[in-house]
């Protein structure tokens, strides 16, 4: 009796051990992705805040250099009458898990100038 | 009588087999454990550099935003960002540039030559290359050692 009790609490403690393992792992994953979520929202925005409307450029120059295998951005335009607008999401491919997601707003007349 | 004996030696054999079995398994657990420790730290590690040579360079160049303040050059070859500024009527320049596996800051009189060895250790790093992809927007391919090539883009708003 002692020994099955013995044999189940240590099932127990390398079951959840493991866990642990497999959680920290990826939670490490989650935080890389989420590191270049933020490099590339950061990119992004600065493309953005050059060409403001001009949709073709930040895409072209953007595609150009995504070199990332695991992630995928996508970049939606929109406008009304004072703002454009540029919707930013990142995602894990592997997990269609959406990390980072981000609004850049600039204002038609800054875009103008 | 024999038995007897037979069982006891059944039950020993069996306590030390379960002994091997969890000592075992203490020794894998904590080896998977050392395994994803250590890359957790290279990870973060990784993460730190990356973040940190960022945002240097980002916060370097956005703190100079002034007309004509930012220039892109080769010095020795290498890439480097010229940041130039004025103090009493004197002009001076920042250079951060690749030497040696490492950004180096350096901050002289402009058009003075200087040892590109006595710069300012940043970070270690594997690759740098800056290109000017217009007047007011910067691209820089940053590789830390045993990381991929990462690329930076920055915007200035000052042309």
């Amino acid at each position: 009796m002692e020994l099955i009790i013995v044999i189940f609490f240590f099932a127990l403690t390398s079951a959840v051990c493991l866990r642990v393992f497999v959680k920290a792992h990826e939670v490490a994953e989650d935080t890389k992705g989420l590191n270049q979520a933020i490099l590339w929202a950061e990119n992004a925005g600065e493309c953005f805040y050059e060409y403001g409307e001009d949709e073709s450029k930040i895409r072209e120059l953007l595609d150009s250099s995504f070199n990332l295998t695991k992630y995928a951005y996508t970049l939606k335009f929109s406008s009304d009458e004072g703002f454009i607008y540029m919707d930013y999401s990142f995602k894990n491919t592997a997990t269609d898990k959406e990390l980072y997601s981000f609004t850049f707003r600039k204002h038609k007349r800054e875009v103008a100038e | 009588m024999f038995k007897q004996a037979k069982n006891h030696t059944v039950d020993i054999l069996f306590v030390i087999t379960l002994f091997c079995v969890f000592a075992v398994s203490v020794v894998m657990l904590t080896g998977t454990g050392a395994s994803v420790y250590q890359n957790i730290v290279d990870s973060m590690t990784d993460n730190y550099d990356g973040r940190t040579s960022f945002s240097y360079v980002i916060n370097k160049l956005h703190q100079s935003d002034k007309t004509g303040s930012v220039k892109l050059g080769k010095y020795e070859g290498l890439d480097s960002i010229l940041i130039l500024e004025e103090i009493d009527n004197i002009t001076y320049c920042t250079y951060l540039y690749h030497y040696d596996g490492k950004l180096k800051e350096m901050f002289t009189r402009y058009g003075q030559e200087f040892d590109p060895s006595l710069g300012t250790d940043i970070l270690a790093l594997k690759e740098f290359k800056a290109t000017e992809v217009s007047d007011t927007l910067f691209r820089f391919d940053i590789t830390i050692p045993n990381s991929e090539k990462e690329t930076l883009f920055v915007h200035l708003n000052a042309d």
